[in-house]
């Protein structure tokens, strides 16, 4: 008869322990298509970050002899009325498009998410306050409700960004609201109840990294979503104004010259296109890979 | 049935009226209306006088409290700081277009984004699905004013197929009305395909197929009836987006529509135009989710049983355990 052996804590079979993380890039690695989107958007970033490293021409310098020139080796782009190169200005514009994308949706995700958060935890007056308020913002186009907000506000990226922000505050809301909700019937906060955390840790430790998944699917498609209202504002007028260059505002300038210079609305369009297909492509891809009972 | 409809009717009051106080808010945010409307020789006493009539010293919740009162009795929306004309007038003379144009597109962007997203579903995993799903998502992707410039860059000008701005013919709405229709397409068409997939693994579909029925009869008559439920919930959704783009549909087409009257406002700066015309974009919407809530309770024969058992059944209910509060909150 084998002697039963005691096993100490040692001589235990070696579990790897992964971080959930590894299996999620495992899972988004098996999906092409945000594996291309994911590294177009890592193009993007680092090409709008160096905007003024990558190309030899200064964004705001004009020039009268090179006005309007369609593209060639010199020009990849071409140059816009003032015959500013249009490569240097559409990468710059980019990094004022993602900028304000990345502020308004960091600020609203933080905001809604933090409202939707307590909203659920507290319940009562306090949470149907905040759904029904949700509710009201929804009622109006986030279109419409930006430049509701920026006829207030004024022009200018603070105040994009806020007017871009508000819109999106509501998503992040009701996701984060559900989410808490649902994590709220889990053990696991009944046992931190008996160990005695308080009510905003409870929130902010324990519901909130469980119900962060979809929350950062929702920004990912955000972002995207994000830059094409900031584009539409600055077209309309509000918004960033020229001369500082925005993939929108571009192709405002852009418009009357749309029947005999094709480049100039061509290709801060395709910039808008391209990067926001790929953050729907990879906040997709991300989804599957966060959740995949989802699917 | 009739509950039902008080219900939602109900619900959509208290959004309604936020909307009119969001909309109010930013009104008194965005500067002295007087000055504007005056013009800037006007003596102190005529500006403190004008005040006086519109009522702008009176306590804010009074204030609020009148212009709604205004909105609702005279439909008064304010006075344009340019034409000096009342914004109704121009408002109701430009609704029909803006309602015509919302709502064709619409309908045949139901049809083609419900079709192609049968097509993909019942062809799941093959080119033609994946085609399908990727085209949608870069549909998605496009900026409206963008794609419309580019429609109107190679269809009008290089093609020389279609004209670029107006309505003066059949010709005229076609752009716009694709333009304004790509959206809704895109998102039906996502929607009616994962909608349709998780109804076509359902038992009673298996149950359809080995009665014999032909597949074209599974496939309308007893996959699709009950895959388009969800389809009619995101409508509202897709309405919205599709109004809110009109603003730069319009103005791209030269349509003399709400969208483009707020354009025009916006590069003007005439404030109370451009909250006129977002309170009644807002409010078409609010009214567009209200009949899509109907039709949908008219639909669902789950939701059309419950509010007729209620009548029957009236003294049962309080026997059945109830949701806790705050969770359907």
């Amino acid at each position: 008869m084998k002697k039963k052996k005691k096993i100490t804590r040692d001589q235990q079979p070696e579990f790897k322990r992964r971080s959930p993380w590894v299996d999620v890039w495992r899972r988004l690695k098996r999906n092409k298509l945000a594996v291309v989107a994911m590294v177009v958007l890592i193009v993007i970033v680092l090409a709008t970050i160096f905007a003024e490293q990558l190309t030899p021409y200064d964004y705001a310098k004009q020039n009268a002899k090179e006005m309007l020139q369609f593209p060639s080796w010199k020009h990849p782009f071409g140059t816009d009325n003032y015959g500013r190169d249009l490569l240097a200005r559409v990468l710059k514009g980019g990094q004022t498009s993602l900028l304000i994308a990345l502020a308004s949706t960091l600020g609203a995700g933080i905001i809604g998410t933090i409202l939707g958060a307590t909203a659920a935890f507290f319940k009562g007056a306090y949470a149907t306050f905040v759904m029904r308020l949700m509710d009201v913002i929804m009622g109006i186009p986030s279109l419409l409700l930006a430049v509701c907000v920026a006829t207030v506000l004024g022009t200018g990226i603070v105040s994009t960004i806020i007017a871009v922000g508000i819109s999106a505050i509501t998503s992040f809301c009701r996701i984060a609201y559900a989410q808490v909700l649902k994590e709220s019937a889990n053990d696991y906060l009944q046992a931190a109840t008996v160990c005695g955390a308080r009510s905003l840790r409870k929130v902010f430790v324990h519901l909130l990294p469980n119900s962060l998944a979809p929350l950062i699917v929702q920004a990912t498609l955000r972002l995207g979503g994000g830059i094409m209202i900031i584009s539409s504002l600055s077209f309309v007028g509000l918004g960033v104004q020229p001369p500082t260059p925005e993939w929108g505002s571009i192709i405002s300038t852009a418009r009357p010259y749309l029947r005999d210079f094709w480049p100039f609305v061509t290709f801060p369009g395709i910039a808008i296109a391209l990067t926001v297909i790929s953050f729907n492509l990879f906040g997709d891809g991300l989804r599957d890979a966060l959740d995949p009972r989802q699917k | 049935m009739l509950t039902y409809v008080l219900r939602r009717i109900g619900i959509m009051i208290p959004v309604v009226l936020g909307i009119l106080l969001i909309v109010f808010a930013i009104n008194r945010m965005s500067g002295d209306p007087v000055a504007a409307l005056l013009g800037g020789d006007a003596t102190p006493e005529q500006i403190e006088a004008e005040r006086d009539r519109l009522g702008l010293n009176d306590p804010l919740p009074v204030q609020f409290f009148n212009y709604v009162k205004g909105i609702v009795t005279r439909f008064d929306l304010g006075t344009s700081y340019v034409s000096k004309r009342p914004v109704s007038e121009q408002i109701v003379a430009r609704l029909p277009t803006t309602l015509a144009i919302t709502m064709i597109s619409l309908l045949i962007s139901s049809l083609v984004g419900i079709t192609f997203g049968v097509i993909s579903a019942l062809n799941q995993n093959t080119k033609v699905d994946y085609i399908l799903t990727v085209a949608a998502l870069i549909v998605a992707s496009l900026p409206t004013f963008w794609f419309a410039l580019m429609l109107v860059l190679i269809v009008s000008v290089k093609l020389g197929w279609l004209p670029a701005t107006g309505l003066d013919s059949f010709k005229h709405w076609i752009l716009p009305c694709v333009v304004s229709g790509l959206g809704p397409v895109s998102n039906l068409c996502r929607t009616t395909r994962s909608s349709m997939l998780e109804v076509i693994r359902q038992d009673y579909i298996r149950t359809a197929r080995s009665k014999g029925i032909s597949e074209n009869k599974v496939i309308f008559k007893h996959a699709l009836k009950n895959a388009l439920f969800p389809v009619i919930t995101v409508f509202g959704i897709i309405a919205s987006f599709s109004v809110g783009g009109q603003v730069v549909v319009e103005s791209i087409f030269s349509i003399p529509g709400i969208g483009a009257y707020m354009m025009e406002a916006i590069l003007s700066r005439d404030y109370p135009v451009v909250q006129g015309t977002v309170l009644i974009l807002s409010f078409l919407i609010c009214v567009i989710n209200l009949l899509v809530d109907i039709a949908y309770g008219f639909a669902d024969p789950r939701i059309r049983a419950r509010y007729t058992r209620q009548k029957s059944e009236k003294r049962k209910e309080p026997t059945q355990p109830s949701q806790p509060q705050g969770v359907n909150a």
